[in-house]
């Protein structure tokens, strides 16, 4: 009797000793792609400091935004990673307090997608700003009043929120790599030692832990609907055509569901590529992401008929004028092909099982997230340069607006930033949770333990 | 062929000196060049063509007429300005071309005639006799609510004048607003009242400036008095609506349903977030009881 | 020079000094303690704006006290606003020959360049079988300002006489107020302030917005220097057709920048069915219109070099 049950434990052992192995290997195993990919991400974002650094000398002069497009590109930037991050709410906390057993091993992938998201929306709010010198001036002279400080309160609430729910199922994990990362340099291992918190896997410690993450999971849904609420209401508390929307608020939560889970959909596919993850991100995995992406993406549909519909039946003259600029006019072109390649068209492929598959499914969500770019982009733009009085003794060209290759720079480095955060964090910590994955194998706490 | 030339070349001499002529001079038909002043150069038809000119002219002319005004416009007092004869100015201030714009609706005819004679005066100021110091006094009936005006030599004889036009006004913050009619003649007494109007707004104390002039006067001198009354409804000022809490109000007056809406939600959550962290730290404290 | 006429000099200097410009930060009564408070000696030569918008050469004795009372309070109190005081701008349409006197004043005084506008004349029409039109339009100085609800930092703020200011030294350049703004009536430094250098050391006049600074947002000041002397604002005293009316809502009263005309407020509201822009959305305006009747111009719609710019109003 004892024999077997050593036997068991010693099969057990080696089970968890293979399935550290196995998600540690992204740790371990760095190799030529992945450096030249960093240094592509590095570039990148060397190309938009440089561009910044100009940005800063010369004033907001080196966009293309005026007088009357006064948001542009960044603005639209920092609603779409804005957007992206929300989906760490949907996956670690809406799935699993649902009970969904299947997104466990995606959890993390989303929790950095939207950290990773936050970050680069932060950086790219004060690129924005036209006195990035006077930032502290929101918290000396905040005013309640304004969205923009419910939005500051929000996005940094949902931060911290994030990281802690980021962090907190990482610490059964990070005293595993204490143990099993000795060949890593010291800084490394140090860093392990001081966030492991001599995580012992007592069953007090256990209970906290769950304790405080379903605390989290419960708080971060409220406050992930607000943060994108409030970046919504940055619009739509203004008088302006096209913005002047009730429905703003679940307008911007379901394409920001559609297009975070599409994001980590990408994520998924090139760790479960790149680091031969097929045990662990397996075809079920993406077909039920696929399925998730129909569904939020049908709610996006379903929004985006209550957003045009109702103004283009009333043509109420600058409504009406702006949503011709959408459908015939200027902006037809981008608006179309967005609508159609980004959301129309994957919702139809993605009815279809083959096209839940890894790579169809990846594809698709390519042109989710481009799609969900230039969407962000048709929502501030379009409505700015509507304005209620006539464009007069201005420049021709304020009014149109097309971003310079400073902008462009600008937002492809916080786009690269975004995929450097993710790069980096799978290089420090497992990216699929390995205690969590050892338990759903019937490996018990103890033998993870000792 | 030449004869084509010449007559071609004839067209193109008279087609231009037609456009040319058209846009730098006015066409005034000897008929309306003709035309006599019917008024003469009197005191009482000066004060008229200075009020005229003050009220129509002075902005682009320049209030001494020389052109300088605040466009670039014609002297008037130049002399070939003042060598048209009556009809052909009268026509111009009648029709007007570019930017001088046309008077017929604006002004009575007497009113430009009246005009024209204040600017052969401007250059020509012994054509009225030199005007002489009045002295103007005020005094308030309250019951009546009215302003008399009195109006008299300088000297000790206090000689009341009379048919001198006063003009009233009461003070505002940027200008006198004219009040009483059109023309407050002095009577045979040198006395003229007027009634002061219903409905006008003092200071917070319902404290009105009057102030009665003589002006633009070609016998007398310009000279004014005023006097303060409290016959005016008191200011209501509207300062206080803006102490209020409102969303456009400063950071200090945030609506209270905001201020307490947005503080609840900020509190409630970080109470979560600082316990959660709290846990953080018996996690590790757990974990060093396990080692002892 | 006799002690006498040296002071005489000196006040005229802070006279003149005071009329416009940068002494118009302060109230006569200042200027007139300023010139008895005058100390001994000829001090260091400064550099200052003067009420012709041109920098001139001081000697530092004549502006100390001066100096004194421009900063900081000054600004803290250009916050504030004149008590008993609701300002309105009345435009008579029918007057406006597109003459734009007050759009040069304007920028030249604001220190703008060509393509920032605090106030512009706009060629209207509002729809097609009405004449076109022109409007300057101001900032509109709402009595529920749409800009001011949204500003994070409180740096553009309404004053209790209802003049709708910006604190270029605090505003942080997020441009919401702009985005907000359905008047298009906010211009913002996308580049370095026109004749940025030579303004370098002129201390900043929150009344005036003057000098620019890159990165913030500016915008039309009711010319809220002027009215602290009591006088009429820059805009309103330039035009030469009549088109502006001017003046204290509480006292009932507005004065023709041209004319100098004074009328009751309500009076001409009344006769001329006046209106103001945008009614339905709430903004509660400070500017009143005179529709566009008896004009002495009207515009043709084939002058205009783009007959598209011709939008109706709404």
């Amino acid at each position: 009797m004892t024999d077997l049950y050593r036997k068991e434990e010693q099969v057990k052992k080696e089970q968890l000793q293979e399935i550290i192995t196995d998600l540690t290997r992204p740790m371990n195993n760095t190799g030529k792609s992945f450096k030249i990919w960093i240094g592509f991400l590095l570039i990148l974002i060397c190309a938009g400091g440089i561009m910044y650094f100009r940005q800063l000398v010369n004033g907001l002069a080196v966009t293309d935004m005026r007088d009357i497009a006064s948001w542009g590109l960044y603005i639209s930037a920092f609603v779409f990673f804005v957007a992206v991050s929300l989906v760490g709410s949907l996956i670690s906390a809406i799935l699993t307090l649902s009970g969904i057993k299947w997104a466990t091993p995606l959890t993390r992938i989303a929790e950095i997608v939207a950290v990773a998201g936050l970050f680069s929306a932060l950086a790219i709010i004060v690129i924005d700003m036209g006195r990035p010198d006077r930032l502290l001036n929101i918290f000396v002279y905040g005013r309640l009043q304004s969205p923009i400080v419910w939005d500051i309160i929000v996005v940094n609430t949902y931060l911290v929120i994030s990281l802690l729910l980021l962090y907190l199922p990482l610490i059964p994990d990070i005293a595993l790599l204490r143990k099993n990362m000795g060949h890593k340099p010291k800084w490394q291992q140090k860093m392990y030692k001081i966030l492991s918190l001599g995580w012992q896997g007592t069953q007090d410690q256990f209970k906290l832990l769950n304790l405080s993450i379903t605390a989290l999971m419960i708080l971060i849904v409220p406050v992930a609907l607000s943060i994108h609420t409030v970046t919504s209401w940055l619009f739509a508390s203004t008088l302006r055509p096209g913005w002047d929307s009730t429905i703003f608020g679940p307008y911007f939560v379901a394409g920001a569901f559609m297009v975070g889970t599409a994001a980590v959909v990408i994520v998924m596919y090139f760790i479960r590529s790149q680091f031969k993850f097929k045990e662990y991100i397996t075809d079920y995995h993406f077909n039920m992401m696929g399925k998730l992406l129909v569904l939020t993406s049908l709610l996006y549909l379903y929004f985006n008929i209550n957003e045009y519909m109702v103004p283009a039946y009333k043509m109420k003259p600058l409504e009406g004028e702006h949503i011709l600029g959408l459908f015939t006019g200027d902006f037809s072109l981008m608006f179309w092909l967005v609508q159609i390649l980004g959301m129309i068209l994957p919702i139809i492929l993605m009815i279809f099982k083959p096209f839940r598959k890894a790579k169809p499914i990846m594809i698709i969500s390519v042109f989710i997230v481009i799609g969900a770019f230039f969407k962000r982009f048709l929502i501030v733009v379009p409505t700015l340069l509507h304005t209620y009085l006539p464009v007069q003794n201005y420049p021709e060209s304020y009014q149109h607006y097309n971003p310079t290759l400073a902008e462009c720079t600008i937002t492809a480095g916080s786009v690269a930033a975004v995929a450097l955060v993710i790069s980096l964090f799978i290089k420090l910590f497992p990216i699929i949770p390995i205690w969590e994955t050892a338990h759903e194998k019937g490996i018990s706490n103890e033998t993870i333990n000792n | 062929m030449a004869k084509l030339k010449i007559s071609l070349s004839i067209i193109l001499v008279i087609f231009s000196l037609g456009v040319f002529s058209q846009s730098a001079q006015w066409m005034v038909s000897s008929d309306n060049a003709k035309k006599p002043n019917p008024l003469e150069i009197n005191p009482k038809n000066m004060a008229v063509g200075k009020n005229t000119f003050s009220k129509s002219c002075k902005a682009c002319h320049g209030i001494n007429a020389d052109g300088k005004g605040r466009i670039q416009s014609p002297s008037l007092i130049s002399e070939t300005f003042q060598k048209q004869t009556d009809g052909v100015i009268f026509y111009k201030i009648t029709t007007g071309k570019d930017k001088m714009p046309s008077f017929k609706a604006k002004l009575k005819e007497e009113e430009i005639w009246s005009v024209i004679n204040y600017l052969r005066v401007l250059v020509n100021p012994s054509a009225v006799p030199p005007a002489v110091d009045v002295k103007l006094e005020l005094s308030a009936d309250d019951g009546q609510k009215s302003i008399t005006a009195f109006v008299h030599s300088l000297d000790s004889t206090k000689q009341p004048i009379q048919d001198v036009d006063i003009h009233f006004y009461l003070k505002r913050d940027f200008g006198l607003m004219r009040i009483g009619e059109p023309a407050n003649n002095t009577k045979a007494d040198g006395k003229v009242t007027v009634n002061f109007p219903e409905n006008i707004i003092g200071d917070l104390d319902g404290k009105v400036t009057v102030i009665a002039k003589v002006e633009n006067n070609f016998l007398y001198n310009d000279t004014e008095s005023a006097i303060g009354r409290k016959w005016g409804t008191a200011l209501v000022s509207g300062d206080e609506k803006f102490n209020h809490r409102a969303l456009w109000g400063g950071r200090d007056k945030s609506p209270l349903w905001l201020l307490f809406m947005a503080n609840g939600i900020i509190f409630g959550v970080w109470a979560v977030i600082i316990y959660v962290i709290y846990n953080i730290f018996r996690i590790k404290k757990a974990g060093k009881i396990f080692i002892k | 020079m006799g002690e006498k006429e040296k002071d005489k000099s000196r006040r005229k200097f802070l006279l003149d000094f005071g009329a416009l410009g940068m002494g118009s930060l302060v109230a006569s009564s200042l200027l007139t303690e300023s010139c008895s408070k005058i100390g001994p000696g000829p001090g260091k030569k400064v550099t200052l704006l003067n009420s012709k918008n041109e920098l001139v050469e001081v000697d530092s004795l004549y502006i100390s006290t001066l100096n004194k009372n421009l900063s900081p309070n000054h600004n803290s109190e250009g916050r504030k606003g004149l008590p008993g005081k609701k300002f309105v701008l009345v435009v008579d349409l029918g007057k406006c020959k597109n003459a734009r006197k007050c759009m040069d004043k304007c920028a030249s005084v604001h220190q703008l360049r060509p393509d920032q506008h605090h106030l512009n004349v706009l060629l209207m029409q509002d729809s097609e079988h009405t004449a076109p039109y022109y409007m300057p339009k101001h900032c509109q100085h709402c009595d529920n300002p749409p800009c001011v609800k949204v500003c994070p930092v409180d740096a553009t703020f309404k004053r209790s006489d209802g003049i709708v200011l910006i604190d270029n030294e605090r505003c942080i350049g997020c441009r919401f107020c702009i985005a907000a703004c359905p008047y298009t009536a906010r211009s913002f430094n996308w580049y370095e302030p026109k004749d940025a250098e030579k303004y370098k050391d002129v201390p900043y006049n929150i009344e005036l917005n003057v000098p620019q600074k890159k990165g913030t947002v500016t915008k039309c000041t009711f010319s809220a220097d002027c009215l602290r002397e009591g006088k009429l604002p820059y805009c309103v005293s330039a035009c030469p057709n009549e088109v502006y009316y001017f003046g204290n809502v509480y006292e009932d009263a507005v004065t023709n920048g041209t004319t100098g005309e004074t009328v009751s407020l309500s009076g001409l509201l009344a006769k001329n069915s006046a209106y103001r822009l945008m009614e339905d959305l709430g903004t509660a305006p400070s500017v009143y219109y005179l529709p566009p009747k008896d004009r002495a111009l009207i515009p043709e719609k084939d002058n205009e070099n783009n007959s598209d710019d011709i939008k109706r109003k709404s």
